[in-house]
């Protein structure tokens, strides 16, 4: 009886060896590359908080007190899981939010993302508005007096530079 | 001794300076001629005197006497004597009275030269003064460097003490461009107030006719060459000695001198518009004052400690004299403006969308918008704390992000704008003058695109690069066509005489053709690849088309500093290309370790490479190596920004008689259509 169990046992130790040492063998060297790929890409959504305001992975200062720790973490959270967001969350666990590079695009941190382009777009549309009303205004009333060119003021400035040039030459 | 001259010599042109201030004002408010002469005078005497206080301060770092604060906390014995001379600008005190110095020659100067300004040279004098008692008042009461070090004795006394040596000057401070990049930064940001004195002056004295914005324009384009420089000098010692691989990190600091930059880019444009039209009188006036307003900024940003930044200043108390200073300014122009802007009115309007006049106000919102969006970006972190409680980061991801689209926006600007003419642009007009522009600047992407380039933001910026420098071309080739075809010179002669006949148009566009190689620089950044390796001596480390063998590595001394040096063998191919000798090292008397890069530099790309540490269990060398593509074209497209400018800022040749006739004849037809035959 003893002899059968050991028997047993030894099978399925063997059989377990079959199939986990070639997959250690397979998955050993990919999964360092995979896991120095990842910290490599979600370092640069992060940044080194030691002042220097550099991203994580490209602080070079020597002995920094936050990058090398940091750096370290970031690894461990992308061996702990294998969703980036959850990785990134882990460091927002640690470090708080001002560990990432630019503001999550939520709450009030939106704002970081939309008012630069809402600026622009509001600036767009206020000349495309004056645009529209100064060139009615000269189509409809082509005659007034400050777009005629009998403005004096333009006919002065014509004139003034007329001598000028002309004084150049004499 | 010289630390007593220096101080005396601060309070002698603080005392100066207030006399031309205070005396100015009631020289323009009673009219007394005699009054505002002693009033200028008093200006004047503040550079010389100020330039004293300067050589005792050169004198005190040069003798090593460190009884004095500044000397002792910026300077060591061992110290290079260029650095010991760059020395005076490397901290809060000794930086502040170099602006004041600085902004003391060039009221020197425009006190003495624009004469023939009539009534606005005194009160842009007076305003100069204005800003001057300001960083006056720091210096001598705030933060002077003349202070004198002294140590509490164990009975409370306080006495003198002076360190056998002194704690040396930041070891990134250490390169030879740093000792220009403050100076140009500085002739950049100080410039400002020159064109903002003139445009205060001339709104407060209501002046007649358009002369106070030719002299604003010209000395707004003086600044902005200095920053252009500053910027540039900048840009590449961050390159070249902060090892992080590239040249811009919008950094608080870098982005506090890209910001008036901006502003005054736009100046520069729309000021065209009131020359030309008489047009946007009160935008020009605020963007001379913004672009004041923000070099103040910027400087309160570096020296509040506001926002962290690797080359800000540390937090000092002189955050709030700033925010004082900046609100009572602001508080000025707006008092005048709400009294004058009758005098700002527009004498035209505009008269079509398709026009040179539109396509300005386009350029002046993207820069100004671009401008909001690196404020915004660098303040962010500050609003989000006040509102939030909770802190956030803003860093390269969120500006490139949000500032790339709006500069390949600009970027499409600066061809279209100069092509479009004056008042209102034909359909006709705009297909011949577009259409090889457009052609060629879809092939380029087009090709590009089908050798594999799928970045979308540098296809878009190689294909408006090569769209905006075909518009300059057959801008140069059309009137220097026209040239030879009057004059029958040779093409090299009809463009040189094209140029110097209207230096500021044809500078001009060496600018905007500088600006787009700097683009292409920019762009490559788009395909830079980087690997940090253990090497071993003897291992290799290969990058792009490089192989990068450690052959030795050595450790050594200087007087200065102790180090550890890399040699690096390069091959390209089969072929030996170049060493490379990267250090670490630890700077003696302050004790502050530094990394020196060393950087094959190629048309085509960079190879860069910094000793980024030691493995602390194998104790290993770590090298970072990285290729960055088309960089040497950012230095170059910025070479062209400066040698545009320079031509743009030079008075230009008279035309010759048959030019001039042809130019006279379209000026007479101006005036025949003005008066309606």
């Amino acid at each position: 009886m003893r002899r059968a169990i050991d028997g047993r046992w030894r099978a399925l130790l063997f059989l377990g060896a079959l199939m986990v040492v070639p997959s250690l063998g397979r998955a050993q060297e990919p999964e360092s590359a995979v896991v120095e790929e990842r910290v490599a890409r979600l370092g640069k959504k992060l940044l080194c908080l030691c002042g220097c305001n550099q991203i994580l992975v490209e602080c070079n200062h020597r002995n920094c007190p936050f990058s090398g720790p940091a750096i370290a973490t970031l690894r461990q959270a992308v061996r702990r899981y294998e969703s980036d967001d959850l990785a990134i969350q882990a460091m927002i666990q640690q470090y708080g939010t001002a560990v990432l590079a630019a503001p999550p695009a939520q709450g009030f941190n939106l704002a970081a993302w939309i008012t630069p382009f809402a600026a622009t777009a509001g600036g767009l549309a206020l000349i495309a508005v004056l645009l529209r009303r100064w060139s009615r205004r000269w189509a409809a009333a082509p005659a007034t007096e400050a777009t005629l060119p009998e403005d004096p003021a333009w006919r002065e400035r014509v004139r003034r530079e007329i001598e000028k040039e002309l004084g150049g030459l004499s | 001794m010289m630390d007593s001259l220096g101080s005396f010599a601060v309070l002698l042109a603080l005392t100066a300076c207030a006399y031309a201030f205070l005396a100015g004002i009631l020289a323009h408010v009673k009219k007394q001629a005699i009054l505002g002469a002693t009033a200028r005078r008093a200006g004047v005497t503040i550079f010389p005197t100020l330039s004293v206080a300067m050589a005792c301060l050169w004198g005190l770092f040069l003798t090593d006497d460190f009884s004095i604060a500044y000397v002792a906390n910026h300077s060591n014995r061992d110290l290079p004597v260029l650095y010991k001379f760059a020395a005076l600008w490397s901290g809060q005190e000794g930086s502040l009275l170099f602006w004041s110095w600085i902004l003391s020659g060039y009221m020197f100067f425009v006190l003495l030269r624009h004469r023939e300004e009539g009534e606005l040279r005194p009160l842009a004098g007076v305003i100069l003064a204005g800003v001057q008692l300001f960083f006056l008042i720091l210096n001598a009461f705030i933060v002077s460097p003349f202070r004198v070090l002294a140590e509490v004795a164990p009975d409370g006394a306080t006495r003198p003490f002076v360190p056998a040596d002194g704690r040396g000057l930041n070891p990134l401070l250490q390169y030879p461009e740093m000792v220009l990049h403050p100076p140009t930064l500085y002739l950049g940001y100080v410039g400002f107030s020159v064109p903002f004195a003139f445009a205060l002056a001339a709104l407060i004295t209501r002046s007649p006719g358009e002369r106070w914005i030719h002299v604003t324009r010209r000395w707004t384009m003086i600044a902005w060459g200095f920053l252009t420089l500053g910027i540039l000098m900048g840009a590449h010692w961050a390159y070249a000695v902060l090892g992080w691989g590239g040249y811009w990190a919008w950094d608080p600091v870098e982005n506090a001198s890209f910001m008036p930059w901006l502003t005054g880019t736009a100046f520069l444009h729309s000021v065209m518009m009131q020359e030309r039209r008489g047009m946007l009188k009160v935008w020009n006036v605020w963007l001379v004052f913004i672009t004041f307003l923000l070099c103040i900024f910027g400087t309160f940003l570096t020296r509040s400690g506001v926002v962290s930044s690797v080359h800000a200043f540390a937090q000092s108390p002189i955050g709030h004299w700033f925010v004082g200073f900046l609100m009572l300014v602001f508080a000025v122009c707006l008092f005048f403006f709400a009294r004058r802007r009758d005098y700002l009115r527009s004498e035209h309007r505009l008269e079509a969308v398709l026009s040179r006049e539109a396509s300005f106000l386009f350029n002046n919102l993207v820069l100004l918008a671009a401008c909001f969006a690196v404020l915004w970006g660098t303040l962010f972190p500050v609003i989000s704390e006040a509102v939030t409680g909770s802190k956030v980061s803003v860093g390269p991801p969120f500006f490139n992000r949000v500032n790339i689209p709006i500069f390949l926006f600009l970027l499409l600007l600066t061809g279209v704008g100069p092509l479009l003419a004056w008042r209102r642009t034909s359909w006709e007009s705009l297909k011949r003058n577009f259409t090889y522009p457009t052609l060629v600047g879809g092939a380029t992407g087009g090709i590009l695109f089908a050798s594999g380039v799928r970045d979308l933001y540098a296809l878009m910026a190689f294909a408006l690069s090569a769209f905006v420098t075909v518009t300059i071309v057959s801008e140069f080739y059309r009137g220097a066509r026209v040239i030879r075809t009057q004059t029958g010179r040779t093409w090299v002669q009809a463009l040189l005489e094209l140029t110097l006949r209207n230096t500021r148009r044809y500078g001009g566009y060496i600018v905007h053709f500088g600006i787009v190689v700097l683009f292409i620089g920019v762009a490559g950044s788009a395909f830079e690849k980087e690997r940090e390796m253990e090497m071993p001596v003897g291992a290799t480390l290969e990058l792009g088309r490089y192989a990068v063998t450690l052959k030795e590595r050595k450790q050594g001394e200087t007087p200065n500093y102790i180090y550890e040096r890399l040699t690096l063998e390069v091959r390209r191919g089969d072929k030996p290309l170049t060493t490379l000798e990267p250090e670490r090292r630890l700077y003696k008397a302050s004790e502050q370790p530094l990394t020196k890069v060393t950087i094959h530099s190629g048309w085509r790309e960079d190879l860069y490479v910094y000793f980024a540490g030691v493995n602390p269990e194998t104790g290993v060398p770590i090298i970072h190596a990285y290729v960055n593509p088309l960089v040497r074209w950012v230095w170059i497209g910025g070479g062209i920004v400066l040698l545009g400018t320079l031509l743009a800022l030079h008075p230009g040749r008279r035309p010759v008689k048959v030019a001039v006739s042809e130019r006279v004849s379209a000026r007479a037809k101006e005036v025949a259509y003005a008066k309606g035959d």
